[in-house]
């Protein structure tokens, strides 16, 4: 009986679960239409979003990895005094939802709630000024 | 005294309406003939219209229109979304085919690669829609317009948000 | 080179928040408690202003959560909960801060019905010097006091919530109620002792 129980026990904690924790990766970019170099870790951008806009340049601001697993959320500051949250509210073997709120002085400027597949990239952006725009960048990968 | 020290000690349930019906009678009673108990109990509605007269505000200065209003700019839906599809510029090796090569072998050659690479790569059975999907945005909330973007490959989602003025931040 | 985009108009979809109609489905509820919700903020924080942020977030919240609302209690006895609620948060975010300042204009042609006895009597020049004194000390007696036993008094003086009622917004006993209401009042009457004497 007790061997069973352990067999029991085994079995229950070797349960294949969720994918615990999700990486992502950020990056937070400036677009400009004023003429300036082009970033070479910003080839993806200039490549889709040049079909889209006019932007002469885009200029990598901040970026870095975070690891974050479900019910857990990150907070990266953005420019001009602005804030966004990450948070992973549910981790399957074949998405991940996210939901990200941008703040402003704690009033919420934009939110969404968007699932992400393994290795794609979700960019959420506006026009800063007249002439540039903010991008922000995320990919998840588990 | 013992009675009226009693009395005066429910004198603020009964200002407050809480005292039960036997209660509130004998007070009642009691009141008719005690002048001492009479004032105490003015005493207490005084010091209570003072309270009420110090702690209210003089005005209700946010109108109907005004609450509406904010709680319309942090909640506004998204009516409709443009999805625009970018095309994805092609690879080099689309230009393969402007090779010339001898037709019948290379068909066979190409043929094999592709088995083998189905074989190893693609699962064999039912396809996964999922796969198939890019970014799914299940909901969006923000004051001002939006527009949604998806590659061609469907790898990239780009959600543009549009100020309402030329002079506002959008991001 | 710029290739040619291709447009694809997309309806909404479950994906997308679909349109709700604020002036038809809310405007009553607003109105109805707008100056409830107001006077009970100010009652609690003393502050035109952070009153103002309270009634307009209670509002909000009330609008997003009104589909969550199962009529467990009254609905006004949920509206009053969530004020009392986010007026105990920002007098607790802002320790220290507020400051008593006295609201001009206030007379006795606003007290609550139910508590007046209002006469048409004139005020003198020094009997408004007297009022605007007292209405300062009992500003400074009322601030002295507790979250919950500021809430507490409000709920009774101002709102006219009966006790039963008070019990449900602020989730404790009726006991607790009359507790806090007795605690309240015996401690504004102790500080407040001094200046009745005074003018008597």
């Amino acid at each position: 009986m007790s061997l069973l129980f352990l067999a029991f026990s085994c079995w229950l904690t070797v349960q294949p679960g969720n994918a615990a924790t999700v990486r992502l990766e950020w990056r937070i970019i400036a677009a400009s239409h004023r003429k300036g170099n082009m970033d070479p870790r910003l080839r993806d951008i200039y490549r889709d979003l040049g079909t889209i806009f006019n932007y002469q340049s885009y200029k990598l601001i901040n970026a870095n990895q975070i690891a974050l697993s479900e019910g857990q959320s990150a907070s990266i500051s953005l420019p001009g005094k602005k804030q966004c949250t990450i948070k992973i509210t549910h981790v399957s073997t074949q998405w991940v939802n996210v939901q990200i709120h941008i703040t402003q002085n704690g009033r919420s400027t934009f939110g969404t709630t968007a699932r992400l597949m393994n290795g794609r990239t979700l960019l959420i952006g506006g026009p800063s000024s007249h002439t540039e725009a903010l991008i922000f960048s995320l990919r998840s990968f588990w | 005294m013992k009675r009226c020290r009693k009395i005066q000690k429910e004198l603020d349930r009964y200002i407050d309406g809480e005292l039960p019906t036997e209660n509130r009678l004998s007070l009642e009673n009691h009141l008719k003939v005690c002048a001492g108990c009479r004032s105490a109990l003015e005493q207490k509605r005084e010091e209570r219209r003072q309270r009420i007269s110090a702690l209210i505000p003089k005005e209700v200065p946010l109108s109907t229109e005004e609450i509406l209003a904010a709680i319309e700019e942090r909640v506004q839906p998204i009516q409709s979304a443009e999805v625009i599809t970018f095309p994805t510029p092609k690879k080099w090796w689309a230009k393969i085919k402007t090779l010339s090569i001898r037709p019948a072998p290379a068909i066979a050659f190409a043929i094999c690669l592709i088995a083998l690479g189905l074989s190893l790569f693609l699962p064999l059975g039912k396809r996964n829609p999922l796969k198939e999907q890019g970014i799914i945005i299940e909901q969006i909330e923000s004051p001002n317009t939006v527009m949604i973007f998806q590659s061609e490959r469907k790898d990239t989602t780009l959600i543009w948000i549009v100020p309402h003025s030329e002079d506002q931040e959008a991001t | 080179m710029r290739l040619k985009l291709e447009k694809e108009k997309m309806l909404p979809t479950h994906g997308y928040a679909a349109k709700r109609k604020l002036q038809d489905e809310f405007q009553e509820v607003v109105e109805t408690y707008r100056e409830r919700v107001f006077q009970t903020a100010y009652g609690i924080v003393q502050n035109m202003e952070d009153a103002k942020d309270i009634t307009q977030e209670v509002f909000l919240k009330v609008f997003e959560k009104r589909d969550s609302f199962k009529g467990e209690a009254r609905f006004s006895t949920w509206i009053y909960r969530i004020t009392v609620n986010a007026s105990i948060d920002m007098l607790r975010k802002r320790k220290g801060r507020s400051s008593v300042k006295l609201e001009e204009g206030v007379g006795y042609e606003h007290l609550k019905k139910e508590n007046s006895s209002i006469s048409s009597h004139q005020p003198s020049p020094f009997e408004k010097t007297y009022l605007d004194e007292m209405r300062q000390k009992i500003k400074e007696a009322f601030m002295k006091l507790s979250p919950e036993h500021r809430s507490t008094l409000v709920l009774r003086e101002i709102e006219g919530l009966s006790y039963q009622e008070i019990a449900n917004t602020m989730a404790c006993s009726t006991g607790t109620v009359m507790s806090r209401l007795h605690y309240a009042r015996k401690k504004m009457q102790k500080f407040l002792a001094p200046y009745w004497e005074k003018v008597s």
